[in-house]
């Protein structure tokens, strides 16, 4: 018997349907038995391993960075259906439903993954698996952050990003070219709500301006005196805590750091949001101090702040020399919202016990923790060559502050921000490579324990790899914003244009922004 | 169904007999001329030089690229833009779009005359060949034409079926709208709108129909362009990748390539019938004339053929060389291309070969020649100015000085310098490999190795320079310390110990001072750091010779013992022999010789100057003529102001 040509024709297509689809999906690995057993845990860019996850967090695609020329990749649970993965390059793409549905069927319970690498020659290894816990406690659903180059002017893409941690889905809030092409930075939300909240922008030929966004609508104002700097919205809402601060921006020609800044003076003042009013709070401004990062308590009745001793006279322009000597405490001060005063400060943390400078307080909503970053000197953790979290707990007194990590070799952590339920902190980090920060995310349980952080996870797991940007300034919220970026535009529109103030020098130098 | 596959498979054979047709008639040679016409006269990889076009294999760049109007042409210009890094690649890929501009033309002009019009399609192959020549040519100049050309294609491969081809054509043309420029678009597809009016007309006898579709290509791409724009897809703007000057040659050329289809197409649709009673009437004239030659041999078409394509190829080659040919421009990518890639020596070459013009080719060659160890004896051989020894943090944001800035610093030490410079450039530099490697190197000498890994890996999505970036990953995989890198090492040994602030200290009290970045503590903090810093040295001397300032550039001259020196070299001699006749304490050259004969040469000059009663604007053009080459020289025209 013999086949026609158009059966030939189609056995053949058939065969090439065949091929490309085995190229395609290649077999996983072989049963455990046939495979060989590598004695230590696979190395994984980035570093999912040991870590506490949230159960409401996207994917944690990751890259296999063993050699090899196939790699399986397989998440198991107690609970729930087991996930395989099989990839060419290492690069692991996890279903996002599936990981979903694992993820809340294993909630309080362990994630186990288990690697596999075909070597060159063809057989087979089997890595120690990796055990990943799903925390109970979910993170806030978004984050919100800067984004940008590290540039040293007022140039190049900066925007104010919002991500949902479910998934990747990254949407820009407002960029520079919206704020007449300057800088904008310190996005202040009120108790983490996405309705409410604030940030500065400095157009290039406008003024200086504060955007205060309240549901869909948003509305740009200009507080007397300086331009506002770090911001705290106070939980009744009525009131905004902010920093004023005469940051210089200078840099070293030699040694590890190629970029710095420094507060040449700061106040604190306090914005009320219904007439507008600004107060400079004598408590708070005690002559030859240097006051900022404010920060309310949850329950409102107390602000923290970092404050250091001026070491130069008022009349100098770039003291330098003195930044090495200038370390911040953390200091407190009661408040009463009814009189809106302010008592005595009090020093939370002193730099004479830490031995740094304490800066960034952030409390957590329970009131039950403060977490500071701590640099050698001066107050930008941001340029400093070490800069680390610690931990105090406000409810045991006589505590003393503990590192989150261990204190060797530095983390460069900055910019921390706590999650509604108090048991996820985000923050900046430059960990990875010294230079642009990235977000990390770690567990802090009732005790006060912090577990590994872990970067973000991207669609791409390589994208951190290549990512020429830097994050900073990451606030949870707990829905995406409301405001659009069209109203926010046109509420910018009259401080983009409006005609510059006769700028001093000082204020030449202060419009360059140290970014980070 | 079947009879539309048929259709398809006549078409595809259509284009499978008209390339091979194209392959053994003569088309090939000229291609093959065009293709060694690129590689030996143009080079591609100048091109690529001139013009850098921004590329990575990454979904960031693909993304809001390909989701434009016109971006999917653009994204293929720009992957098509990267085989100039190869001259081979390059001029493949430009013979390939000269040979389907030419089939094309061919195709789409019969169309429109209902004949074909041999020799006509070398009329814009021509001018694509004569554009090629340019290194400030718009690169999507060939990717635009194939396309607007492509649509004709299916235009006419609609046949009867038109509304099923019109919608594809349509989107093919969308797809190249954007990506052009306002003129050129607008050439573009008035190109395609009046070939495919002047073919709907021929193929119906409805004149509304040929209107009909002329108005429906000429305005629906850019409007739906616009709407995408509107959408906020992508803007909808000019987007050649060239962001240098273009000369206007260049642009009378790209209008010409462009404007010819509209013209040819309106010229053989109108000449059409004339044309063919002409050409039957000749036919018929030879046919009644008696065989008055008949003894004689006649000329076959095929040798007529082969005079004609031999007698174009002559004026092309004449054009093209004499008169397209942007050898300017070439020269002046070539040096770029050397002094981007350390090329000393052939820069020098080049330079002294032919004399070129640009904002840096002084820059450039000082470099060269303190390279080759000739700073210090030859510098005023070539045309000084003050500013042509150093650049400076406010040099404008164009990409080449930025990148030589950066190299500066590096090669003085001053790392951070160089990081300032490079990440400043690169948010308007759109990820460009130059600025992206140099960031690399920065931290690698810096031993900040993850940051360097980063802007390697970034660079791994470069089609041009992934090899480079995939050879150091490796390297600092192997050596992380890169002890086995002498030159990385040897800029190690020169980094700045110790911290100037620069930027700061010495006009803190006077921000409203810009002036700090061309003092010359840029090259004394690294001497201060490396009394054997050469560079810095010759760097620091050869500045205060430039700045008018010999007196102080004597007083340094007498660390050329540090070096082994005994001798001055001519340059600074004769700024010595300079600074010893200014007013003030003498400088002191610890011992070092002065050349009789410069002393001689000075001696004379002065006794020239002395002749005009020290008159130096009369005494110039006799100084010009007797002293060109010489500090001499360059102090007299500083003090006249010239």
């Amino acid at each position: 018997m013999t086949l026609r040509p158009r059966w030939w024709r189609m056995a053949g297509a058939a065969l090439a349907v065949l091929l490309v689809a085995r190229w395609l999906w290649p077999a996983g690995p072989p049963a455990a038995g046939r495979c060989e057993s590598v004695a230590r845990a696979p190395r994984l860019r980035p570093d999912y391993a040991g870590l506490v996850i949230p159960p409401n967090i996207a994917p944690l695609n990751l890259r296999v960075a063993e050699p090899g020329t196939r790699y399986h990749v397989r998440l198991s649970a107690a609970r729930g259906r087991r996930l395989d993965v099989t990839s060419r390059s290492g690069v692991i793409s996890l279903p996002q439903r599936r990981w979903r549905e694992l993820l809340s069927a294993n909630r309080g319970g362990d994630l186990r993954l288990e690697v596999f690498a075909r070597g060159a020659r063809g057989r087979w290894q089997r890595f120690e698996p990796v055990v990943n816990h799903v925390a109970e406690q979910p993170v806030d659903d978004y984050v919100v952050y800067r984004r940008f180059r590290p540039f040293y002017n007022s140039t190049g893409a900066l925007l104010i990003c919002q991500r949902d941690l479910r998934s990747f889905v990254e949407r820009a809030v407002i960029t520079r070219d919206e704020v007449g092409g300057g800088c904008m930075n310190c996005h202040t939300f009120r108790d983490r709500r996405p309705d409410s909240f604030l940030f500065h922008s400095r157009p290039k030929a406008g003024v200086p301006a504060m955007t205060l966004v309240s549901g869909n609508s948003a509305r740009t104002v200009q507080p007397d005196g300086p331009p506002a700097g770090y911001a705290s919205w106070h939980p009744g809402g009525r009131t905004i805590a902010y920093s004023r601060n005469k940051i210089m921006q200078y840099f070293p020609q030699a040694g590890p750091r190629s970029k710095a800044a420094l507060d040449a003076a700061s106040s604190l003042a306090l914005y009320d949001v219904y007439s507008g009013r600004v107060t400079v709070p004598t408590a708070l401004n005690p002559p030859g101090r240097l006051p900022t990062f404010p920060c309310w308590s949850p329950d409102g009745r107390w602000l923290y702040f970092a404050s250091a001793p001026r070491l130069w006279p008022t009349t100098r322009f770039m003291p330098i020399e003195e930044q090495a000597r200038v370390r911040y405490d953390i200091q407190r001060a009661a408040y009463d919202p009814a009189t809106s005063a302010f008592g005595q400060p009090e020093t939370v943390v002193a730099a004479r016990d830490t031995g740094g400078s304490a800066l960034e307080p952030r409390i957590s909503p329970d009131g039950r923790w403060l977490v500071f970053s701590l640099t050698d000197s001066g107050s930008f953790p941001v340029f400093a060559e070490r800069s680390d979290l610690y931990l105090l707990d406000l409810q045991r007194p006589g505590s003393r502050p503990v590192p989150l990590e261990a204190e060797s070799p530095t983390r460069h952590d900055s910019f921390h921000a706590w999650s509604g339920n108090s048991r996820w902190l985000v923050c900046a980090s430059k960990r990875d490579n010294g230079l642009l920060a990235r977000l990390y995310l770690r567990y802090i349980d009732a005790e006060g324990r912090a577990s590994k952080p872990f970067v973000l996870p991207q669609r791409d797991p390589r994208d951190d790899d290549r990512n020429p940007a830097t994050y900073n300034v990451p606030e949870f919220v707990s829905g995406p914003i409301t405001v659009s970026r069209a109203e926010l535009k046109r509420a910018l529109a009259p401080t983009c244009t409006a005609p510059a103030r006769p700028a001093e020098p000082e204020k030449r130098q202060e419009a360059q922004t140290p970014d980070g | 169904m079947d009879n539309r596959r048929g259709e398809l498979m006549d078409t595809l054979r259509r284009a499978r007999t008209a390339l091979a047709a194209a392959a053994v008639r003569g088309d090939s040679w000229l291609l093959v001329w065009f293709a060694v016409y690129l590689m030996l006269m143009v080079e591609p990889y100048l091109i690529y030089q001139a013009q850098q076009p921004p590329f990575a294999m990454t979904r960031e760049f693909a993304q809001p690229l390909l989701l434009g109007a016109g971006g999917l042409l653009r994204y293929l210009g720009l992957f098509l833009a990267q085989c100039d890094a190869s001259s081979t690649l390059g001029a493949l890929v430009r013979v390939c779009e000269a040979l389907f501009i030419g089939l094309m033309t061919d195709r789409a002009l019969a169309a429109a005359a209902g004949r074909r019009v041999p020799g006509l399609r070398f009329v814009p192959m021509a001018l694509f060949m004569l554009l090629c020549g340019r290194y400030d040519q718009p690169l999507l100049a060939g990717p635009l034409l194939v396309a607007t050309l492509g649509a004709v294609m299916l235009f006419l491969a609609g046949g009867r079926r038109l509304r099923v081809y019109l919608p594809l054509a349509m989107l093919f043309q969308v797809a190249a709208a954007g990506a052009a420029g306002p003129l050129s678009m607008w050439l573009a597809l008035a190109a395609l709108a009046t070939l495919c009016a002047c073919a709907a007309a021929r193929a119906t006898d409805r004149p509304g129909r040929a209107v009909a579709v002329f108005v429906v290509f000429l305005l629906v791409p850019p409007l739906v362009a616009m709407a995408a724009s509107r959408c906020g897809l992508h803007a909808f703007a000019p987007s050649w990748t060239y962001a240098g000057p273009r000369s206007r040659f260049t642009g009378y050329l790209l209008i010409a390539l462009l404007g010819f289809y509209p013209v040819a197409a309106l010229l053989v649709t109108g000449l059409a019938e004339p044309l063919a009673r002409c050409w039957q009437g000749l036919a018929e004239r030879r046919a009644q004339r008696p065989p008055a030659d008949a003894g004689r041999r006649r000329a076959r078409p095929g040798e007529l053929r082969l005079l004609g394509n031999v007698a174009l190829v002559g004026l092309l080659s004449l054009l093209a060389t004499r008169v397209t040919v942007d050898e300017a421009g070439g020269q002046r990518a070539y040096m770029d291309y050397c002094a981007l890639h350390g090329q000393w020596r052939k820069l020098l070459a080049a330079a002294s070969a032919r004399p070129v013009a640009y904002d840096l080719a002084t820059y450039d060659i000082n470099r060269a020649l303190f390279d080759q160890g000739l700073l210090a004896r030859s510098m005023f051989a070539v045309p000084q100015r003050p500013d042509s020894l150093l650049l400076t943090v406010d040099t404008p944001y164009q990409l080449a000085a930025r990148v030589r800035l950066a190299d500066q610093y590096i090669d003085l030490g001053r790392l951070h310098l160089a990081e300032y410079v490079l990440h400043n450039t690169l948010v308007m530099g759109d990820n460009n490999p130059f600025l992206l490697s140099r960031l690399a190197r920065v931290y690698l000498i810096d031993d900040r190795l993850p940051a360097a890994r980063l802007y390697l890996t970034m660079l791994l999505d470069n089609l041009v320079w992934r090899r480079w970036a995939r050879e150091r990953l490796r390297q600092i995989e192997v050596d992380p310390s890169l002890n086995g890198d002498p030159e990385i090492q040897r800029l190690r040994s020169i980094r700045l110990t110790e911290d100037d602030l620069l930027f700061i200290n010495r006009y803190a009290d006077r921000p409203e001072q810009r002036a700090w970045y061309i003092d010359p503590e840029v090259l004394a903090g690294p001497l201060r750091c490396h009394p054997r810093h050469r560079m810095a040295f010759e760097y620091l001397v050869s500045y205060f010779l430039l700045a008018g300032r010999p007196n102080f550039a004597a007083a340094e001259m007498h660390r050329l013992r540090d070096f082994g020196e005994t001798a001055l070299p001519r340059a600074w001699a004769e700024g010595a022999l300079v600074a010893l006749d200014l007013p003030g304490p003498r400088p002191d050259l610890s011992g070092l010789a002065i050349d009789e004969a410069t002393s001689r040469r000075y001696g004379r000059f002065k006794a020239v100057v002395a002749e005009y009663d020290n008159d130096l604007r009369a005494a110039l053009p006799r100084l010009e003529r007797e002293f060109a080459g010489t500090y001499f020289l360059y102090v007299a025209h500083a003090r006249l102001g010239q």
